[in-house]
């Protein structure tokens, strides 16, 4: 008898196992129900640049580019658990280098009561302001895509966001570290060195193996959004350290910290912004700030036209030392938006340098048209940057040690172009 | 025998007294007491819904019968402690503008907090409620007409009895107390049984007949709250019209807070 409860018990415990073991599998994926709950859609988008002068390191006079996004959702458990997939591919003309894919959300977010843990392949993005993003730090840039550096990598993670009544607090472990994406040989503009795109080096022992940490808190307060946050790990900024055998320039991803701020407060049309990062890790230790307004004209002269006016400072206390564009710079912009039909907006932004008096201008408009295509036009001029310098004048200034002057758009001197990309949405 | 008289005399002047103080009391409700009451009772009629969930399709129609079509859903929390409603719009179609979000805690005599989630950014950006008057996604629906209103930020004028679709209603104004609504007026025929707005008049800045809303298709929900299947919103001076159509509808499905925060903001698809 005792062996027969025995073996009923051992039956047990096995079929119990067998049920858990299902349970859990059909509570992750309920086959049945798969087909309905499954959201999925694709994009595919034609680009094209033009360029009005002859390049100055001998690339094309206009790009043709061919882009295909999917993306693929599923939820289930009353949409407290959900998977989402993006993966994208691009085709670059004449121009394998830049031709490349990425997945840039393969993630599952299970939602608690006032938790939510997000696991998998993300994009996350911070800041408030509208000419730099200084604070924004989980992903890296694609600057292949865009020299903005608003086109970004997935980035593996688990996150976990726990949701209070003012205030929600982020903790994120980034898996792994990835390169970022430079301009190739033939992309334009492009800086006049080429960046390596292999032998980067890594201060951490992990290499590109590390695991990195971060915090982010965030208020809202009455008219105040409030964020500080914190990132531990490899920067997602490299350091050039030189040369190699074919002049192309090498990196180096220095372990940093880095404290963030964001700041915007709203008085009725006007919306005040503030970043602020404070980094340390990463040559001495430095502030950057960028902060100033968008005033909205609300229906202007009678029509449901909306105008923007946009003004934001950039500072960096490298100055000249700072490896991007935007150490001393006024961002001047005006943002039309015609509240129609067809969503159609206008952008036009001036970026001066204070110093040098370097200047982008760049215009963007968009619309809907038929529904489900899109169409984005880009006008960017690069004006009195200084004729840009050759291979051989940027090596020289390297090899003597020196910054050189301090005009960082010289080398897109003759890039100025207009871009054309039509979007069809399935 | 005369005593008894007297009684009755008595009583019947203070049957007199008394029926000629109704009137006078009667009298004392002024019309814009009257036209507040009306939109009281409407509000209390409505109240106790605590949430809602449905999708809307939003046929936005131009001079030439051109339709450009919006899928959007919708969920809300009812306002508790003498606080504003909750909402969340998430957006199917077009499709340029999927996933894309607005979330608005509405308050009563404050402006609304509202943030937006644009998706392929990943960007949560705080926006300025102000924009009140604003053409809501290109539609004849302005913000504060999608919004929903508090009986509060009106004030409001009786003003006659009148026949609509064969349905008795009252006639009330009100008027909004924000300057930065759009209007100066609004003209509501209430249907005097269940308390229903079946159609709006909207008058702009200059005072003039700017759009017209109808409702209909009730039904009814919960035994309790009527909800129009289709609004139709007519430009008086455009001549462009947008159909809001409802399906789905559901009250007390049981929503936490938990949908209303930006974190719902972000994952909402």
């Amino acid at each position: 008898m005792e062996r027969v409860f025995i073996n009923i018990d051992f039956y047990r415990y096995i079929n119990l196992r067998i049920s858990v073991f299902t349970s859990i599998l059909f509570g992750i994926l309920p086959i049945e129900t798969l087909a309905q709950d499954i959201h999925f859609g694709w994009e595919i988008a034609g680009q094209t640049q033009v360029f009005a002068k002859t390049a100055s390191y001998g690339q094309e006079n206009y790009n043709l580019s061919l882009r295909a996004q999917a993306e693929l959702y599923y939820e289930w458990n009353d949409g407290m658990d959900s998977i989402e997939f993006i993966p994208w591919f691009m085709v670059a003309h004449k121009n394998k280098e830049s031709t490349h894919g990425d997945i840039q959300e393969l993630a599952w977010v299970h939602v608690g009561d006032d938790w939510e843990l997000r696991s998998g392949i993300r994009k996350e993005f911070w800041g408030v302001t509208e000419g730099v993003h200084l604070v924004d730090i989980i992903n890296q840039s694609d600057l292949s895509r865009g020299l903005d550096g608003e086109e970004k990598l997935g980035q593996p993670m688990v996150n976990l966001s726990l949701v209070r009544d003012w205030s929600i607090i982020d903790f994120f472990i980034l898996i792994g570290h990835r390169k970022r994406i430079f301009p190739s040989e033939f992309d334009r503009p492009r800086s006049t060195f080429i960046v390596a795109g292999q032998g980067e080096k890594y201060e951490s022992s992990q290499s590109n193996r590390n695991i990195d940490a971060a915090i982010r808190w965030q208020v809202s307060i009455d008219d105040w959004e409030l964020a500080l946050s914190h990132f531990n790990g490899t920067s997602r900024e490299p350091s050039f350290i030189g040369l190699n055998s074919s002049n192309e320039l090498l990196t180096r991803y220095p372990e940093i910290n880095q404290t963030g701020l964001e700041v915007q407060y709203i008085a009725g049309d006007w919306l005040w912004k503030l970043e602020s990062i404070v980094r340390s890790g990463q040559g001495e230790q430095y502030i950057a700030a960028a902060g100033g307004f968008e005033y909205t004209q609300v229906g202007l002269f009678d029509t449901n036209t909306d105008l923007g006016w946009i003004i934001e400072y950039n500072f960096d206390d490298r100055g000249f030392d700072a490896p991007h564009t935007s150490e001393r710079d006024f961002i001047f912009g005006a943002r039309w938006v015609m509240n129609d039909a067809a969503n159609s907006q206008a952008l036009l932004v001036a970026s001066i340098d204070d110093h040098t008096g370097e200047q982008f201008w760049s215009l963007e408009m968009e619309r809907r048209f038929f529904d489900s295509c899109f169409i984005n036009i880009e006008m960017a001029i690069f004006a009195n940057t200084g004729a840009a310098p050759t291979l051989e004048e940027s090596y020289n200034l390297l090899a003597s040690g020196d910054g050189g002057d301090d005009r960082k758009l010289s080398a897109f001197y003759k890039d100025s172009y207009l871009k054309i990309e039509i979007v069809r949405y399935f | 025998m005369l005593k008894k008289n007297k009684l009755y005399k008595n009583a019947k002047i203070l049957v007199l007294v008394i029926f000629s103080l109704i009137a006078l009391v009667g009298q004392a409700e002024t019309l814009e007491d009257k036209g507040l009451k009306i939109f009281e009772e409407a509000n209390i009629r409505d109240s106790g819904f605590v949430d809602s969930k449905s999708n809307l399709t939003m046929i936005l129609i131009d001079n030439q019968g051109n339709t450009s079509h919006r899928g959007i859903r919708v969920k809300s929390m009812e306002g508790l402690d003498g606080d504003g409603d909750k909402t969340l719009m998430i957006f199917d179609t077009p499709k340029d503008q999927k996933g894309t979000a607005l979330l608005t805690f509405s308050h009563v005599n404050e402006d609304n907090d509202q943030w937006l989630y644009l998706p392929a950014l990943k960007r949560v950006k705080k926006i300025a409620s102000r924009n009140k008057s604003g053409p809501f996604v290109g539609s004849e629906f302005s913000f504060e007409d999608i919004g929903g209103s508090e009986v509060a930020e009106f004030e409001y004028k009786y003003l006659r009895e009148e026949m609509f679709e064969s349905q008795k209603c009252f006639v009330v104004a009100s008027f909004p107390k924000d300057k930065y609504s759009g209007y100066t007026s609004k003209i509501t025929w209430i249907d005097q049984k269940h308390y229903r707005s079946l159609k709006t008049e909207f008058y702009d800045r200059k005072k003039s007949h700017l759009k017209t809303l109808k409702a209909r298709d009730f039904r009814i929900y919960n035994n309790k709250f009527w909800r129009p299947d289709v609004l139709e919103m007519v430009n008086i001076q455009s001549g462009k019209r947008t159909e809001l159509r409802s399906e789905g509808v559901v009250f007390s499905s049981g929503l936490t807070k938990s949908a209303f925060n930006k974190n719902a903001l972000k994952r909402s698809r």
